[in-house]
């Protein structure tokens, strides 16, 4: 039966090539988006949870009812007692905290708004880890009156290693203070939105500049399971002080909207060009079935029962699809290592577009799995199979004398 | 003994909306043995009648017996089981599966049969190849065969699994008048050395000499069923 359905396979062999290759391309095409598209979301994912939102974070609740005012003065007391308190939850891996401030530079002529963030230098070495992201000089260490301002913001403002920032500001309680920092160094976190306003600074300093002693704006954590953050809040809501409360990333709702509902849209894509590329297989095993109706009465009237009939003319079809597959699986694992090695550059657009507020990185790389490879395969083979099924249905059906009858 | 008999069939077939009699009551019963030729003019019923011993239709009224199973009452399955158990086809324009060597269209019907093994098949087949006298072609497809040749296959892959009998419609049809004979020539050797039952139909004279027993058929009614002495 597998050589008979094989030859038949090959007995056009021009029609069986581009209905293979409709179905390679489909497989390839599917392979190298979901690698793709996991990636961006994955980018998209990281670079919020490092940059902004982290697994959860403990904020004062009035300032998370103003974030985006940045309001110093809803912060969160004792933070190193609340830390403490958090590191002894099991499920968290990493407390940190942070200080955000605005501040108005003059830009070119313009004022324009820059984000100035306080850290613990040793602790974030594990969350943004600016040590490995210097471009320019080095990274600062706490205690110093020292900062390491964005590639994008550094050359706004034409500042390099070695020169001096200063930075004016309104305090926690409204009066006006300045302090000036040595620019040790240049960073790029590869992600437009942050290296174009952004500056870090020691904690300390913040602290020192705006009036927050004992004060931070944010307390930051990472914890073991990020698809638990919900739940996990949950839980360190009941444990923090008054006024505290634990924000899961989840309530980010464009985050939340890229990870559960972008997925679930190129779910339908993917299944839309899987579908596309059936027809195909449709068509030629349609034709394949009305080309061969004299020789399937024939087959029928020499004994052959409904049931094998049809599972010939599956098996013709899964035989292509799976040949057909296995091409494109070979080539979508080729695109997909390549766009998850060397990814697609986007710099230049990204200087179109400078003020844009996603924190995407400049270089998209796929997520290389082979999981996805192994889906996007077993797909396409399953399409072809499904597509071949009305086909078939219709050979098993034919009458013999009729199809006999037939030129 | 009557490998398959008809009482009293009918079959209508439906044109637009109206019923035109093919077949107006026949009673036949074909004995082990036989060598019969239906013969009569186009139109006359010839091939409904081979479609209904070979189960591949069945009558509008009346019934068809073989081996006492009434083909009325068989399932699509069913019906398939006892063509592919009981009966061997020769079709007129040879009908091989082309992308089949000779040898693999022969061992198709023992493939669905699902009874010998690879060994026993081949046996049987290459057998059948020498009786039909084509086993050097064994490894030819279709299209690098005769007429004549293709119709020999045909032949051996209707006998090769020891049918109770063989259908052919218009056997010789296809093929000049030289290799006709030897077809026919070939169909009465199978006859008289296994003892095959063959029904076949025709409107050629020449053909009808061939037969033993000469059934004619006018009209979709019986016209003449006679022995023909000396064959």
């Amino acid at each position: 039966m597998f050589r008979l359905a094989l030859r038949n396979v090959l007995r056009n062999k021009r029609r069986s090539f581009l209905t293979g290759l409709s179905i390679a391309f489909a497989v390839m095409m599917v392979i190298f988006l979901w690698t793709f598209v996991s990636g961006i979301i994955d980018n998209l994912f990281n670079s919020y949870v490092t940059n902004s939102v982290g697994h959860i974070r403990v904020m004062n609740m009035d300032y998370l009812k103003r974030e985006s005012m940045l309001p110093l003065s809803a912060t969160v007391y004792d933070y190193q007692q609340v830390m403490k308190k958090l590191e002894e939850d099991p499920n968290v891996t990493l407390v940190t905290s942070r200080i955000k401030f605005g501040v108005l530079m003059d830009i070119r002529g313009k004022n324009k708004p820059v984000l100035g963030i306080g850290i613990d230098p040793a602790r974030e070495r594990s969350v943004l880890d600016l040590q490995d992201k210097m471009v320019a000089g080095r990274m600062f260490t706490a205690g110093t009156s020292e900062t390491v301002v964005g590639l994008g913001l550094a050359k706004d403002l034409g500042l390099k290693a070695g020169d001096t920032l200063t930075v004016i500001t309104q305090t926690a309680h409204g009066s006006l203070s300045g302090l000036n920092l040595k620019v040790d160094g240049i960073f790029s976190l590869g992600v437009a939105s942050v290296d174009n306003r952004t500056f870090f600074l020691p904690l300390g300093q913040a602290q020192q500049l705006l009036d927050l002693d004992n004060r931070v704006t944010e307390i930051f954590l990472l914890i073991k399971d990020s698809d638990k953050a919900e739940e996990v809040a949950a839980e360190l809501n009941k444990k923090l002080p008054s006024g505290l409360t634990a924000v899961p990333w989840q309530a980010n709702g464009f985050l939340y909207f890229m990870m559960a509902i972008v997925r679930y849209i190129y779910g339908v894509i993917y299944a839309f060009i899987l579908i596309l590329a059936s027809f195909t297989i449709l068509n030629t095993m349609f034709m394949a079935v009305m080309e061969r109706t004299r020789e399937i009465g024939m087959m029928k009237a020499l004994g052959m029962r409904e049931g094998a009939l049809g599972r010939l003319i599956i098996l013709e079809a899964l035989i292509l699809g799976v040949l057909a597959s296995f091409i494109g699986a070979i080539g979508g694992t080729l695109l997909a290592y390549y766009v998850s090695t060397v990814g697609i550059d986007y710099t230049a657009a990204f200087q179109q577009i400078r003020d844009i507020e996603i924190p995407l990185g400049y270089i998209y790389k796929g997520q290389f799995s082979w999981l996805t490879i192994g889906t996007g395969f077993v797909m396409g083979i399953i399409f072809s199979v499904l597509a071949s099924v009305f086909p078939a249905r219709r050979a098993a059906k034919m009458e013999p004398t009729e199809a006999m009858k037939a030129a | 003994m009557a490998v398959v008999k008809m009482e009293n069939a009918t079959k209508d077939y439906k044109v637009g909306k109206v019923d035109v009699p093919a077949l107006r009551g026949i009673t036949l019963s074909i004995e082990k043995g036989d060598f019969a030729a239906l013969a009569g003019p186009s139109g006359s019923g010839k091939t409904t009648m081979l479609n209904l011993f070979g189960c591949l239709d069945k009558p509008t009224g009346g019934k068809v017996f073989i081996e006492e199973h009434d083909i009325i009452t068989l399932k699509p399955d069913q019906l398939a089981d006892v063509r592919n158990e009981h009966i061997g086809f020769i079709f007129q324009s040879f009908n091989l599966i082309p992308v089949l060597t000779a040898f693999e269209n022969v061992e198709f019907p023992l493939i669905l049969l699902k009874k010998d093994g690879p060994g026993a098949r081949k046996k049987k087949v290459m057998e059948m190849l020498a009786a039909v006298g084509i086993a050097n072609l064994a490894n030819r497809l279709p299209s690098e065969m005769s007429g004549g040749q293709q119709q020999r296959v045909a032949i051996a892959r209707a006998l090769v699994k020891n049918p109770d009998y063989v259908l052919a419609d218009e056997p010789t049809a296809n093929i000049d008048t030289k290799t006709g004979h030897e077809i026919l020539d070939l169909m009465q050797a199978m006859n008289k050395n296994l003892g095959t039952t063959f029904i076949f139909s025709t409107h050629d004279p020449k053909v009808m000499e061939h037969a033993r027993r000469l059934i004619h058929i006018r009209d979709g009614q019986i016209e003449s069923d006679v022995t023909q002495a000396g064959i």
